[in-house]
């Protein structure tokens, strides 16, 4: 049994225990911790992890490359995709793009909280098109509405405020509504409730009048957090005007995506490129956004997969450009990446039983505890960073 | 969860006394408490309402999985958000440092647990709902976003 960090979501829950029980991990960390393990193969046949790696550096030998994924492996690991990805001036992209990179956008632009100082002082949480049930399961009773602990001490009856703000009466909303010390909002679109925080705030009343007493609320303490989700990323025109809310009402805001190191993949991206963007084209030395994405996947005559299911994540009207493309897939758990027929597969060790660093959704970084242990079934294998140290050696 | 008036609508409503309730309605009451068992009920055994008591059997299988204090945890609807762990007054009270906290339990025996992605019922004992001075708490199944948590007399 060890205590390790959870890599199911960008909680990085670091209390989960590990061994013939999972224990304290939510549903989505537990299926992650106890998938079916990836094999190594090469045209679809068993081998070892060595002659993987030698076909994989045939396979991308020469070939434009495409390098996708990147979201569930360590910081060190993307640093290292980064690297082969400019030695092969190949395209590397995550799903920022897609979802979440808006978020983490923004909350760069606005004033942050870790979510440990929210625990201990947070009183109004505001998740504003996000279910954070679904994606980050385990938010509310880590960190954000049922601890009790630093200025909270009087538990979620008292000393917290929970509202939702979304367009569906979610599982977070149900909570919320239940609540004594809590609020739903059924929002139509999200600048409507934009502009009635604005009017609010200038002593008016907007469509939506339970804002006055959100901001009534928000009087209370000193921190406060909005968790946007992809529902606010989506929703939402003029991000300018929500800027202003943030700024005028003293909110905090916290990105409530789901990818478990995005936010880790697009630091790592400034840091080695030097833009802040979602992915970069080393051949073209330029970013790449959500419109380049078609083109990219459709020029590419090779894709690395590292650490993803392209096939689950990514909208048909892209992942279908990737039918015919020879296909080396760097995963830890089976995946429908198989479909894609790929020419090698490499199976590498579950980040949560490797060691490295991840980034949390509030920014904070995170050490990862390597499983001492493994247990016979997972078998040995190298980590993401091992796989892609060797590629680059050979 | 059927409804005392669901198990009503199925019984014989003779108000025959041979379960010792004055009527059948107080019986339906009473055997989604587990005051009372469906066998108790003699007229229901006759080939009359055979048809009504395999209905009754199938409805009162959940029944059958509550626990002492009329827990019923349904596994398949848990998300192992852990609000039920973390809300828990016992456990606000026993584990301090860590449940009340938002970690992952360390009291040695729990009234619930986090296990394997789901919340499993460890020691019940311990629970405000057990034993004689026993509170109707509630909390639990309030804070739990998917109904995956329910108890017997509220149906």
């Amino acid at each position: 049994m060890q205590e390790i960090v959870c890599t199911g979501c960008s909680c990085l829950c670091d209390d989960v225990v590990y061994g013939d029980t999972v224990y304290h991990a939510c549903r989505k960390g537990y299926r992650l911790l106890t998938g079916k393990k990836e094999e190594n193969s090469v045209n679809g046949e068993k081998t070892d992890v060595y002659r993987a790696l030698k076909a994989a550096r045939d396979v991308i030998d020469g070939k434009k490359l495409l390098i996708f994924g990147l979201d569930n492996v360590t910081c060190e690991a993307q640093e290292l995709a980064l690297k082969l990805a400019k030695d092969f001036n190949a395209a590397i992209v995550d799903h920022s793009a897609l979802s979440g990179g808006k978020l983490l956008e923004l909350s760069e632009r606005l004033d942050s909280v870790s979510l440990e100082k929210f625990r201990d002082e947070g009183y109004v949480s505001i998740y504003w098109g996000a279910n954070p049930h679904n994606s980050i399961p385990r938010l509310l009773s880590r960190f954000t509405y049922y601890p009790r602990c630093g200025k909270r001490q009087r538990g979620y009856e008292e000393d917290r405020f929970l509202v939702v703000a979304d367009v569906r009466k979610s599982e977070t909303a149900k909570l919320a509504e239940k609540s004594k010390t809590g609020l739903f909002i059924r929002i139509e679109k999200d600048d409507e409730l934009v502009d009635s925080f604005l009017k609010a705030l200038n002593g008016r009343a907007g469509k939506y009048p339970e804002v006055a007493r959100i901001l009534k609320e928000v009087e209370k303490a000193e921190v406060n957090a909005v968790f946007g989700g992809s529902g606010l990323c989506s929703g939402l025109k003029d991000f300018d005007k929500f800027e202003d809310v943030m700024k005028k009402s003293g909110l905090y805001f916290i990105p409530a995506t789901s990818k478990t190191n995005m936010r880790g993949f697009l630091e790592t991206v400034a840091e080695v490129t030097g833009c802040r963007c979602y992915g970069y084209d080393f051949e073209r030395g330029a970013c790449l956004n959500l419109k380049d994405l078609p083109e990219v996947f459709a020029c590419c005559e090779a894709v690395m997969v590292i650490g993803a299911d392209p096939l689950r994540t990514l909208p048909h009207e892209l992942s279908k450009r990737l039918a015919g493309k020879v296909v080396v897939a760097i995963n830890s758990l089976k995946s429908l990446v198989r479909l894609l027929k790929p020419k090698v597969t490499i199976a590498s060790t579950l980040s949560a039983f490797s060691s490295g660093t991840m980034v949390r959704l509030d920014g904070v970084k995170v050490e990862l505890k390597e499983l001492k242990e493994m247990k016979e079934s997972e078998g040995k294998t190298l980590s993401d960073e091992e796989v892609l140290k060797e590629l680059l050696s050979m | 969860m059927p409804s005392p008036m669901e198990i009503y609508k199925l019984l014989p409503k003779t108000n025959c006394g041979e379960c010792g309730e004055k009527t059948c309605m107080s019986f339906a009451f009473k055997i989604i408490s587990r005051e009372k068992k469906l066998e108790e009920c003699k007229p229901l055994f006759s080939p009359k309402f055979e048809k009504n008591r395999k209905k009754l059997e199938e409805m009162l299988e959940i029944v059958k999985k509550a626990e002492e204090t009329g827990l019923v945890v349904n596994e398949e609807l848990c998300i192992g958000c852990a609000n039920c762990v973390v809300s828990c007054p016992v456990h606000v009270e026993k584990d301090p440092y860590n449940a009340a906290m938002g970690r992952g339990i360390k009291m040695e025996n729990p009234i619930l647990r986090i296990e394997n992605g789901v919340v499993k019922v460890v020691e019940l004992n311990l629970c405000r709902r057990y034993g004689k001075n026993r509170t109707l708490c509630i909390v639990c199944r309030e804070n739990c976003p998917t109904d995956a948590i329910s108890f017997v007399e509220e149906m």
